[in-house]
């Protein structure tokens, strides 16, 4: 039964997979609204649309609402307000149709120490309801994918954090899921296996999947994500593809670094009132102002500067990163909130 | 039907791989009521005897001063109450580390989740008074009706086991944290065993115990399964009867704290 519903998203050279019938969105999510008991509202109204074979990030600080929107679409938490909907498919309503789309890596690693990664495999593997006849085959293909076959045997007490990780990734994936949803994928592994994680959402995509992950780091989602939507306090606050996001932001940006962590009041009201500069913002050492012409902007700071006696280390310009439309768009810095 | 018996199995071989894994727990499990058999058994056996009255009412009552058989299935009874009490702990812990999430993300049958642990439990249950039985018959207990004592184990002791561990489940999916669970369960234990004809038989009780006893499930497990051993009349029926009628309010209180948690 497993299998019935259109081609098998992973068909080698299919390329960018159908989506379901119609061509429908793998994820639709329209207007959703989940509020907590003791009267938080940790999801505010969010809505988005990610397509077949699109990576499509979240990109918000702590408590921003993002591991709650995919408990929802994950039908462990019901949803206040709003929908949910997976190829089609009613969240809320058709909940077992949901799951069986959808993989889940949780932002917790969430593993059975009793049990060696193979079991772990075995077990997703079953539950999803992959054939008998293809679990071997796709267990294997999970495991090498995620660098673990030759570990695959030992228990996971004696893995290490990041194994650990791609175990639980590679459980995700067992059954082709339509969606994969990723909560912090990357959190505390090293650059090393950061990397392999990029490496296996690409690989992912390759095969037709969508992906949707979290994140609060900007590299990130720049690197991984077709489209992103960077959320705070529950609310979609702009969404796009990084360079739309960057465009929203006004073009370009001329940065300064200063020989100080300080400037007084009148030295950064000389700078935001400089001919075309449109926002002055110090970051400890750094000075950034947004622009739409970096080139001519910046020797005119550079002369402000110098007109008040403050010499700066260096003066750069270009276009603006993911941190600081981040900035522009909430008014305050990714890492700054709790 | 049969998805729901695949997913039940998927889910039960973990905890056959717990087993296999952690022989500690079960190995514990034996040594300690044994233990308990060993110890009380003399000891209690020894003033049993010197006090005239009590023997004479022993007697009596059950046609033998041997306390050892007599305190056995007080024993076995604990034993499988101790297990299915705590039965609820893994899946604490899968609340707890988001492990459950994980399943409950799947398209594994809900019920499949509950039915892996309640059926694991009453098998383990009944695995380990077995081997606490045959240990006990070679220490000395005696089975009057050998055929009619294992079955009463097995019958009273899935009795027993359904409705506790079918409560201990649900408590796991409604309860916070597990240290609420371990406190409660804690808590319950030692009153539910001292409450319970496991050492004194019923009718030596205080009168207010007596009253109190008859509400203990464990009573109407002991009962019939130490008349068994010691081969003297009994009520099965009316203790499979007073288990069943626990086993019901159990089971309604489970499915309704599992429909509100479980989806
Ligand atoms: N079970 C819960 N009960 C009450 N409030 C909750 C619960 N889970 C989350 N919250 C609150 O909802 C808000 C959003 O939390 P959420 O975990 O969705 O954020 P997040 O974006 O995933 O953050 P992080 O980056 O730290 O993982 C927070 O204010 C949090 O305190
Ligand atoms: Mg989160």
């Amino acid at each position: 039964m497993s299998e019935s519903r259109g081609p098998a998203p992973a068909d080698p050279g299919g390329a960018q997979a159908p989506g379901g019938a119609g061509g429908q969105p793998a994820l639709e999510v329209q207007g959703l609204v989940k509020d907590y008991p003791g009267g938080v509202r940790a999801v505010d109204g969010v809505s988005f649309t990610i397509a077949p074979g699109e990576v499509f990030a979240l990109l918000g600080p702590n408590g921003a609402g993002k591991t709650t929107t995919i408990k929802v679409l994950a039908t462990l938490v019901r949803p206040t307000a709003g929908t949910v909907r997976v190829c089609g498919h009613d969240a809320v309503r058709e909940p077992d149709r949901v799951r069986a789309l959808l993989g889940y890596v949780p932002q917790e690693v969430a593993l059975d120490r009793h049990m060696t990664g193979l079991e772990h495999l075995e077990l997703s593997a079953r539950l999803y309801r992959v054939p008998a006849a293809e679990r071997a085959g796709r267990i294997a293909h999970a495991l090498a994918l995620v660098s673990l076959a030759d570990r695959a045997r030992e228990p996971i007490k004696r893995y290490s954090g990041g194994m650990k990780k791609r175990l639980d990734l590679a459980c995700g994936l067992l059954h082709r899921p339509r969606l994969l949803i990723l909560d912090e994928p990357t959190v505390g592994l090293d650059l090393q296996t950061r990397l392999e994680v990029w490496r296996f959402v690409r690989e992912l995509r390759r095969d037709g999947a969508a992906v949707l992950l979290t994140t609060h780091d900007m590299d990130e989602a720049d690197e991984l994500a077709d489209r992103i939507a960077i959320v705070d306090h529950g609310k979609v606050q702009a969404q796009g593809t990084a360079a739309e996001l960057r465009a929203g932001f006004g073009g370009a940006m001329v940065k300064v670094e200063l020989g100080q962590a300080d400037l007084d009041d009148g030295a950064r009201a000389a700078l935001a009132g400089l001919e075309g500069a449109r926002r002055c913002e110090l970051r400890g050492r750094k000075l950034l102002l947004a622009t739409d012409d970096a080139a001519a902007l910046a020797p005119r700071v550079a002369a402000a500067l110098a007109a008040r006696g403050l010499v700066p280390r260096a003066i750069g310009f270009g276009q603006p990163s993911l941190d600081d439309v981040f900035l522009e768009i909430t008014g305050h810095a990714l890492r700054d909130e709790a | 039907m049969s998805q729901l018996l695949a997913d039940t199995w998927a889910l039960t071989r973990r905890w056959l791989v717990h087993l296999r894994r952690d022989r500690m727990s079960l190995t514990l499990g034996i040594i300690q009521p044994l233990v308990l058999l060993t110890l009380v058994g003399p000891l209690l056996h020894h003033v049993v005897r010197d006090a005239e009255g009590v023997r004479a009412e022993l007697i009596a009552r059950f046609r033998t001063d041997d306390y050892l058989t007599f305190l056995y299935s007080g024993i076995a009874v604990f034993t499988i109450l101790v297990n299915s009490i705590l039965g609820g702990i893994p899946v604490i812990f899968d609340r707890e580390t988001g492990f459950l999430d994980k399943i409950l993300a799947s398209p594994a049958s809900r019920l499949s989740i509950v039915a892996s642990r309640f059926v694991y439990v009453i098998l383990y249950s009944l695995l380990q008074v077995g081997i606490v039985t045959v240990v006990a018959l070679a220490l000395g207990v005696r089975a009057a009706a050998p055929l009619e004592a294992a079955l009463a184990v097995l019958a009273f002791g899935t009795l027993l086991c359904a409705g506790i561990s079918v409560l201990s489940l649900a408590l796991a999916f409604k309860l916070p944290h597990h240290s609420i669970f371990f406190a409660i369960t804690g808590f319950l234990l030692s009153p539910l065993l001292v409450l319970s004809p496991t050492f004194v038989a019923r009718e030596a009780m205080p009168g207010w115990m007596q009253a109190v006893a008859a509400w203990n499930p464990m009573t109407h497990a002991i009962e019939p399964i130490r008349a068994a051993f010691l081969g003297t009349p009994a009520t099965p029926w009316t203790s499979a009867a007073a288990l069943l009628a626990f086993d019901v309010v159990c089971f309604a209180f489970a499915v309704r704290v599992l429909k509100r948690n479980l989806e």
